[in-house]
């Protein structure tokens, strides 16, 4: 099987539909050429294949399991199977990205890999891979986010990463990426950007897409072994979207795989404060490419709004873009208080600790218990939620609010 | 106006070119329209004005801090190419270049924006993070003059390709990097404006990191003028409120004057 994926979209421009592209200050141009070009040699180089594999074999644990969760497939009467992507080295899909991107900076004689981070997850990714191969790390991270993520700030200290604080604007994710490209702009030529998701410009969201691919095809191929069958629908939460990527890119060719991304609906997509980008926002441009994003009449960037750090963000992925306008994918939507419900239901049920990323994926399955379709439910549970403990405590003031298995029994 | 006749007549008579940004709604929306005239008094050959934007990634910590406070002030496109026009009534001789972020035209839509700036008199529009390949997203019939940048490390094939692009002037990024002001500029920096004339073909204008008029005659003998953006704004805001196109005119005076030297016959 092989690692990396070959497909016609996006086109040489790096459009999908009119979504994507670039649209970057000048002074990146020839960077982003070198990387496209870095990018399509390995893709092609039996030894970058090679180097990738072995680290996603034995850095991380790949292949990660497909778990059937027997006792939340009796809740919800259809057959549930896990991607356990929560059993990645650093706890979260996140890794298998950010291997792939330092092998490919080291080839290009890169000395210094910079990120950007919200929650934190992508910068211990980054600071892990870069310790690795012994890169010097920088990541920009919000200074609200680093405040609330002491416990990540640390681990990336840890592992010899600097953390450098995004003091602008709403000092979130959304500004320590406008850092990260400030940085990438002035440091262009000794300098690698570790994007973090299938979103900026070309050729990132193909290539970030390309590395997690290797959810979808591992998931594809234990869904045969286990059940005998594709499964019938297969859901995934969506910020950036790199993991809701990684899983369908493999099912994109299978018409009756349905395909399903879960956003953040924060407090409510009826209120001003939720981070339902496709489905509620519009297209336009920001951190250099063209996808929906929330913005105002004038175009200016709306905050994000959720539970979840690593959905809090105002723009996503340009191939989410065109998969929402072609139909292939459905995007829907769970509140923070749905997230909630399903990270106790998974934990009690499973006795796995979901991240609140995934928990809105299970939410969407459970809101559909009972009218699911028969065949196997197909969950990337893209990372694991001891990282949200503290807001879990924070928000639920050490009671269950939820009462959450009783909700659905 | 014929930007490209403008700035080619200004060039043959040995000018070199003075352009300050200002961005519209700093530091306060009033004050918009006065400081545009003292620019035009001061000696400006073009004045750039900025659309605020929430995510500019182009920009330095001063020009964003414009930004946000314009923003905070309800500063938008729509207002900002009113000022231009009334600006455009008054002085109708000062070309006005809007420079702003993509996703703010885009939000107006390309018809629209290319209408309305045409109307108010734009003279050019400049989109750092618009590349030249992306320019058919915003074209419609009137829109004014698309500028492109260069960079350091542009290849010289681009700058030849970007000199076809039959545009009245180069915007030479003098530095790897966001806007602000560099208190010493490399020595590269005027064989690299020299570069980019030459392989262009085009007039080229210097910004990016432009603090002091003692930086002007090493850049300006390598290109065709200077252009001023966070060195104003950092002047306006340390001003007094009460006085600020007293200000402007102050700030611009010596830039003026060394421009003036090196485009001097003797010179």
């Amino acid at each position: 099987m092989p690692v990396l994926s070959e497909t016609a979209l996006p086109s040489a421009l790096g459009y999908f539909g009119p979504y994507g592209g670039r649209f970057v200050p000048e002074t990146l141009k020839p960077a982003l050429d070198e990387l496209e070009a870095a990018y399509e040699a390995a893709r092609r180089d039996p030894t970058f294949e090679a180097e990738f594999r072995e680290a996603l074999v034995t850095f991380t644990c790949r292949p990660t399991p497909l778990y059937p969760a027997r006792r939340l497939s009796e809740l919800v009467g259809a057959t549930v199977l896990l991607k356990r992507e929560d059993l990645n080295h650093t706890g979260a899909h996140k890794i298998n990205n950010t291997l792939g991107q330092i092998i490919l900076a080291k080839r290009m004689g890169k000395t210094r890999v910079i990120a950007e981070t919200g929650a934190g997850q992508h910068g211990v990714a980054t600071a892990a891979a870069a310790a690795r191969l012994g890169l010097r790390c920088e990541v920009h991270m919000g200074e609200e986010d680093i405040r609330r993520q002491q416990l990540n700030v640390r681990r990336m200290e840890l592992m010899g990463a600097k953390v450098i604080p995004a003091k602008s604007g709403t000092r979130t994710l959304k500004d320590a990426t406008n850092e990260a490209i400030r940085d990438w702009v002035t440091n262009v030529e000794d300098t690698f950007y570790l994007i973090g998701s299938v979103v900026g410009p070309h050729p990132y969201p193909v290539m970030v897409r390309d590395f997690q691919a290797i959810i979808g095809r591992e998931s594809r191929e234990q869904c045969l072994k286990v059940a005998g069958c594709l499964p019938s629908i297969a859901v995934a939460c969506v910020g950036g979207g790199s993991n809701a990527m990684g899983l369908f890119h493999a099912f994109i060719g299978d018409p009756d795989v349905q395909l399903v991304g879960v956003e953040a609906a924060g407090r409510g997509v009826d209120t001003a404060f939720h981070a339902a980008t496709l489905t509620l926002g519009k297209p336009g441009v920001l951190h250099g490419a063209m996808s929906y994003l929330l913005q105002d009449r004038d175009g200016q960037i709306q905050e994000a709004h959720s539970i979840s750090a690593g959905l809090d963000y105002p723009g996503v992925g340009p191939e989410h873009a065109f998969l929402k306008d072609s139909g292939r994918v459905r995007y829907e939507s769970a509140t923070d208080d749905e997230a909630l419900c399903a990270f106790e239901l998974l934990s009690e049920l499973e006795g796995i600790i979901p991240a609140f990323e995934s928990s809105h994926a299970l939410a969407w399955i459970l809101r559909n218990a009972g009218r699911l379709p028969a065949g196997p439910v197909l969950l990337c549970l893209s990372g694991r939620g001891d990282k949200d403990l503290d807001e879990y405590l924070l928000r639920t003031q050490k009671e269950k609010s939820h009462g959450p298995v009783g909700l659905y029994l | 106006m014929d930007l490209s006749a403008y700035i080619s007549e200004r060039i043959a008579s040995g000018r070199k070119l003075l352009a300050p940004y200002l961005c519209s709604g700093f530091p306060d929306p009033s004050a918009t329209l006065p400081l545009l005239e003292a620019l035009a008094d001061g000696g400006a050959d073009l004045i750039e004005l900025g659309v605020p934007f929430s995510d500019p990634l182009a920009d330095g910590p001063v020009l964003q801090a414009a930004s946000l406070r314009a923003l905070r002030a309800g500063m938008n496109l729509e207002k900002t190419l009113e000022i231009a026009a009334e600006f455009q009534r008054r002085r109708p001789e000062v070309p006005v270049l809007l420079m702003g972020y993509a996703n703010s035209v885009l939000a107006m839509g390309r018809e629209r924006f290319a209408e309305k700036a045409h109307e108010a008199g734009i003279a050019g529009v400049l989109i750092p993070d618009l590349p030249p390949e992306n320019w058919p997203l915003i074209q419609a019939p009137g829109l004014p003059s698309l500028i492109p940048f260069a960079a350091p490390n542009t290849p010289i094939s681009r700058l030849e390709a970007l000199g076809k692009l039959s545009t009245p002037f180069l915007y030479a990024v003098s530095v790897l990097g966001v806007t602000g002001t560099r208190d010493a500029l490399s020595n590269e920096v005027p064989a690299f404006l020299s570069r980019a004339r030459r392989h262009s073909g085009l007039p080229v204008l210097a910004g990016f990191g432009v603090a002091r008029p003692e930086q002007v005659p090493a850049l300006a003998r390598a290109c065709d003028g200077v252009i001023l953006g966070s060195a104003l704004a950092k002047a306006l805001d340390s001003a007094d409120p009460k006085d600020l196109p007293g200000a402007a005119r102050a700030f611009l005076a010596p830039f003026r004057d060394a421009l003036d030297v090196v485009g001097a016959p003797c010179c």
